[in-house]
């Protein structure tokens, strides 16, 4: 099982949370002058990288925050955030 | 027909094993029922806001805190639950929301949504351990720790009470029999 880091409860096991995908899916600011082919993208396109990626984890089972992490998809291993505003 | 005017506890039907009501076991078990329970939230300003009125400090995370009429017990980075006697729970809910109000906050009372259990005795970390994933022994977690967490399938608040180990396990009210029967089970192996 993953440890998760949680920022407010420190590592914890993997099935206290719940996975909430890319953290770097940004919603348009204006959706009504968006296309359907790039609406469409928003929702559901997804790189699906083998390596690091940033995603959003809930802590479902925890202090109920949700907060992103850097983790490996190959080998699983969570990295540091880089800088970023999260 | 049931009184409707009389008060049952989630766990009034529950028949705990001998071995666990005891003071001489390795591990006993009870409800502790019918204690007032209000959820506050706030960011900003709710720690000197509400001090007054608690008479002691909101616990920093994965800690609680304890007066003589009340317990706080941290819930998440802006959420505390508040437990006492469910007359000294129903005026402290009164002037918390006086001594919030005007900030971004939320006092909330949910006494009847759950139910604590109390898990004591040498043998109770073990039990737990058996469906809880996070590190129970001290210092990672000890007197006065607290935190929400998972225990088998089940959402908990935990609060360590004292070194006996004592535990107190907040579960929503519809979970407590299941809960409580996972809980026999596991004090049986
Ligand atoms: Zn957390």
């Amino acid at each position: 099982m993953l440890l998760i880091p949680c920022p407010h409860c420190g590592e914890r096991p993997e099935n206290e949370f719940s996975y909430g995908g890319d953290g770097t899916v940004e919603r348009p600011t204006d959706p009504a002058a968006v296309s359907d082919a790039d609406w469409h993208a928003y929702v559901y396109r997804r790189a699906n990288p083998k390596g690091p990626h940033v995603e959003y984890w809930y802590h479902q089972f925890g202090c109920r925050s949700w907060f992103k992490v850097r983790r490996d998809t190959h080998t699983h291993e969570i990295l540091p955030l880089e800088d970023e505003t999260s | 027909m049931a009184d409707p005017a009389t008060k049952h506890s989630p766990l009034a039907t529950l028949t705990v094993p001998d071995r666990l009501t005891g003071g001489t076991a390795d591990v006993s078990l009870t409800e502790r029922p019918f204690l007032g329970k209000l959820v506050l939230r706030g960011g900003d300003g709710i720690h000197d806001a509400v001090r007054p009125v608690l008479g002691l400090d909101l616990p920093a995370p994965l800690r609680s805190a304890a007066s003589g009429r009340l317990q706080v017990l941290w819930q998440g980075p802006d959420s505390w639950l508040i437990v006492g006697e469910r007359e000294t729970v129903g005026y402290t809910e009164e002037a918390l929301r006086v001594a919030a109000s005007g900030l971004h906050a939320a006092v909330t009372d949910v006494s009847s949504g759950t139910t604590v259990l109390r898990l004591a005795g040498p043998a109770a970390r073990d039990v737990l351990l058996k469906g809880c994933g996070i590190d129970l022994e001290p210092p990672a977690f000890g007197t006065g720790s607290c935190t929400p967490t998972r225990v088998a399938a089940f959402a908990v608040t935990l609060v360590q009470i004292d070194d006996a180990p004592t535990y107190d396990l907040y579960i929503a009210r519809s979970l407590a029999r299941t809960f409580a029967e996972w809980l026999i089970d596991a004090c049986g192996e």
